[in-house]
Order: structure tokens, then C-alpha cells, then sequence
């Protein structure tokens, strides 16, 4: 046996392996479909669920369906896996970080203070939030569900049902797999 | 060809020649989380090894060596014979030594993962599955290597220069089971034990000397634990390792058994990135 032949096909065998990576178990990220939501003021359009092994990114647009200008404020929320268990997700971190510090220079005098822009009747608005946890496979669920708790429209609860997030077709269930 | 000629020939011949098949050593860390990757999760590992093998440190070698100096220059005594037989069987079980590698692992998805590991004249395949103990995670593997033995020649450059070694082959076929456990995504923690059985052929031919030539074949056993620990935060992890290894068994050449047995000390240590 020649050694150094050997040795590359060892090394080839295995790239071939991982090149098989298409099947299903090995999808690192599963897109999720979700259902439209709504209130009597506000419409939450899903556009994206992107849910991989340790994160989730939810892409959804916010329509204001009523005759007034709203002002939404997006926050935390909260995705509920199958069992109960909950995973706190944020938007995004520089926009929150821009939110905060904005707000603190306004509180100690430093900046003046400016009404947030009122969504207008009709108009939409995009939002983003992120998911991550570790120690269970997000793409494994069913279902996923994100209660929108943390949007507010004029600084009250949105009041909105959770939307509901449930894997393709053809994704292994279970965290055995 | 003279008497001590042939002595030390033959013990140059088998020191070199299991030397260069004893690069095993490199080939027995972990160095990596008993949580088997989940389906499409990927880890990349740059590891560093250092092989102490007890009985090579311990002074037999030295001795050994002066045995063979003295062998150039007048004839051995019978204690000079068997401290050069010593240093020879503790060259056998493996040469002290620095190596490096670099694992490449790849979730397959129904708690199985696969391991790719190159370097340092190793080649080598690993698969587990892993199991759920709590909030512990389990996982047994095998590994199938093959080792080129080039790793510590120039540690015995001395007595290779003696003689010629070729069509070396040696597989290594390995069964290990881990425990561990993982804080949040900057800790991790593991320990576990491993069986090997190694395989080995070459041809020695120690004609340079007047001596002979000879195919030699046997298998070395090794068996034994070791104990990690990775910190890090979410990908990246700097990962050390411990093994102790007690190491066993026996090979024929030019007529004489020389024991392998012994204790390997391995400590590891490199980066591991999981993504």
C-alpha cells in the first residue's frame, strides 16, 4: 500500500463526503412560513424566516390599516418553542443602540427631544428581529411562535396574535435528528 | 561483520524503525466537545501535541545510547546489552516529540459527526453519535488512521543514520467514548477513555552495517483516558487536552522480542472555531 496515496484518498473521501451536505440533515438553515396576523389598527405581513440551528431572523412588515398615523415602537419579543420553552429576540443592535443613547443624551439635556415619525395611513414599515439561544435546534420544531409583544403602537400593546412560524415540507422534526 | 557490529545494528535497526512507526501518539487527542455537531454544524481545529513517553525520559534511552557509542570502540558487556535492548523497546513505544494537525468535522444530522484530521504524517477518519445524558453529553466514536511515520524521525537521527527503513504501514483503528458538558457558549468540558490497535509493518535493512535485512510486523495496543477543556466564546475556543495512555505489546526482530510496553503522557492544546 503506498502511504501517501493512501492518505489522499482518506482526504478525498471525506471532501466527497461533506460535499453531500444537500441532504436534508445537514441544511444548516430551514425558511419557515408564517401566516399574516392582524388587529383592528395594524397588519404584520411576514416576509422571511430564516431558522437555523442555534438562531432565528424574522423578517415582517408592519401596515397601518386604520385611517390614523400610528407611531410604532419595535422591542424585545419572545419566541416560544413547542415545549415551552422561550427565547428572548432583539432588532437590530445598532438601531437599538442608536434608540438608546439618543434617548439618554435627550433625558440629561444634551439633545433635544423629537417626536418619532407617525406611520401613515396605509404605509408599512419593515422590522427584523433576532433570535439566538444554544443547547437546542431551532430548525427541528414544528412550529415556532413569536409572540409580538414587543411592538407598541402610540406606546400601548399592539394586542396582536402571535405569529406562528411551522417548517417547510420536507424538514426533519425532532432533535434527535 | 563483528559481534558488536551486529548488536548494535540490530538494535539500531529496530529502535529506528519502530521509531518511525510511532508517531501514533499524535493521533490519540480529542481535543474537541463530547456535543457531537448537530446536521450541517462545522468545526476547524488547529492542534498541538507534545508526546512524553515515561519509559523514553526516564533515562533508559540515555543509557542506551551510551551503550551504543561504547559499542563503536570495544566489545558490550551484557549490562550494556541490555540497556542498549532497553532503549531500544522504550524508542519502540514511541519517541518524545512535538506534532501538529488539523481536524476538520462536519455534522451529519441524526446526532452522528465526521472528522477529517491531517498532519504531522497522520491521516485519519473519526465518527460518533452522540447521546443526551441530561444536561451531559455522551458520544462514542471510532477512528480509522493512517500513520506515515514521519512524524519523530529526527528524534533518533543518531541510530536511523544506521540503517534503512522502508514500506512502513501502520493503521491505527481506535474505539473511544466521551462525557462532557458545556457552560452556555464559552465553556466546555470533557473527559473520556480510548482503546488502539495498531498494525504495523516495515522493512529494516541494516546491510550498511554488515548486518541483514527483515520484514517486521506486530500490533501495539494502547488504551487509556484523557481530559479537556475549551474556553472560548460562541466560536471560537481555545481548546487543551490531556492524555495518559498505557501502551503494550511485543515485536520480534533478528531473533530477539522486544517489550513496547510503557506509559505516553500527551498533552494538546490549539484553537477550535465550531460555526
Amino acid at each position: 500500500m503506498n502511504g501517501r496515496w493512501f492518505g489522499e484518498s482518506m482526504v478525498l473521501v471525506t471532501c466527497a463526503l461533506l460535499l453531500t451536505a444537500g441532504c436534508a440533515a445537514m441544511k444548516r438553515t430551514w425558511q419557515f412560513n408564517a401566516a399574516p396576523v392582524a388587529s383592528e389598527r395594524l397588519e404584520v405581513l411576514p416576509q422571511r424566516a430564516d431558522v437555523a440551528l442555534k438562531s432565528a431572523t424574522i423578517r415582517f412588515t408592519v401596515r397601518n390599516k386604520s385611517s390614523a398615523p400610528l407611531t410604532i415602537d419595535a422591542d424585545t419579543f419572545t419566541l416560544r418553542l413547542p415545549d415551552g420553552t422561550t427565547v428572548v429576540g432583539k432588532t437590530n443592535f445598532f438601531g437599538r443602540a442608536y434608540d438608546q443613547t439618543r434617548g439618554l443624551l435627550e433625558r440629561v439635556g444634551w439633545m433635544n427631544g423629537r417626536d418619532k415619525p407617525a406611520l401613515a395611513p396605509g404605509a408599512s414599515l419593515d422590522i427584523a428581529v433576532a433570535f439566538r439561544q444554544y443547547g437546542r435546534d431551532l430548525r427541528r420544531q414544528p412550529t415556532l411562535t413569536v409572540a409580538l409583544d414587543g411592538l407598541h403602537v402610540d406606546g400601548r400593546p399592539a394586542e396582536l396574535p402571535p405569529l406562528v412560524l411551522v417548517a417547510p415540507p420536507g424538514a426533519p422534526i425532532g432533535e434527535d435528528i | 561483520m563483528s559481534g558488536r557490529g551486529v548488536t548494535l545494528a540490530v538494535m539500531a535497526s529496530v529502535a529506528a524503525a519502530t521509531l518511525a512507526l510511532s508517531g501514533c501518539a499524535i493521533n490519540v487527542s480529542e481535543t474537541r466537545s463530547a456535543r457531537v455537531l448537530r446536521g450541517g454544524e462545522m468545526q476547524l481545529a488547529e492542534v498541538n501535541d507534545i508526546v512524553i513517553p515515561t519509559r523514553a525520559v526516564n533515562g533508559v534511552y540515555d543509557a542506551g545510547r551510551k551503550a551504543a557509542a561504547a559499542a563503536g570502540d570495544r566489545m558490550l558487556t551484557q549490562q550494556e546489552r541490555r540497556d542498549l535492548t532497553a532503549a531500544a523497546a522504550a524508542i519502540a513505544l514511541t519517541g518524545p516529540g512535538y506534532g501538529a494537525h488539523v481536524d476538520l468535522a462536519v455534522g451529519l444530522g441524526y446526532r452522528y459527526d465526521l472528522q477529517a484530521r491531517v498532519g504531522s504524517g497522520i491521516y485519519a477518519l473519526s465518527l460518533r453519535r452522540g447521546f443526551d445524558v441530561g444536561t451531559w453529553f455522551a458520544a462514542l466514536g471510532l477512528r480509522a488512521a493512517y500513520n506515515s511515520g514521519q512524524t519523530f524521525a529526527a528524534y533518533a537521527d543518531d541510530i536511523a543514520d544506521w540503517v534503512k527503513i522502508s514500506e512502513t504501514r501502520r493503521l491505527d483503528g481506535q474505539l473511544f467514548g466521551q462525557l462532557g458538558t458545556e457552560w452556555g457558549e464559552w465553556g466546555k468540558f470533557w473527559v473520556g477513555a480510548k482503546g488502539m490497535a495498531s498494525p504495523l509493518r516495515t522493512h529494516i535493512d541494516t546491510r550498511r552495517l554488515g548486518g541483514d535485512q527483515e520484514d517486521i510486523s506486530t500490533t501495539l495496543y494502547h488504551a487509556g483516558g484523557f481530559v479537556g477543556l475549551a474556553l472560548g466564546y460562541r466560536w471560537i475556543h481555545f481548546v487543551a487536552e490531556l492524555s495518559v495512555l498505557d501502551a503494550f505489546g511485543h515485536v520480534t526482530a533478528f531473533g530477539d522480542e522486544y517489550d513496547l510496553s510503557g506509559v505516553v503522557i500527551a498533552p494538546s492544546w490549539g484553537f477550535m472555531g465550531t460555526f
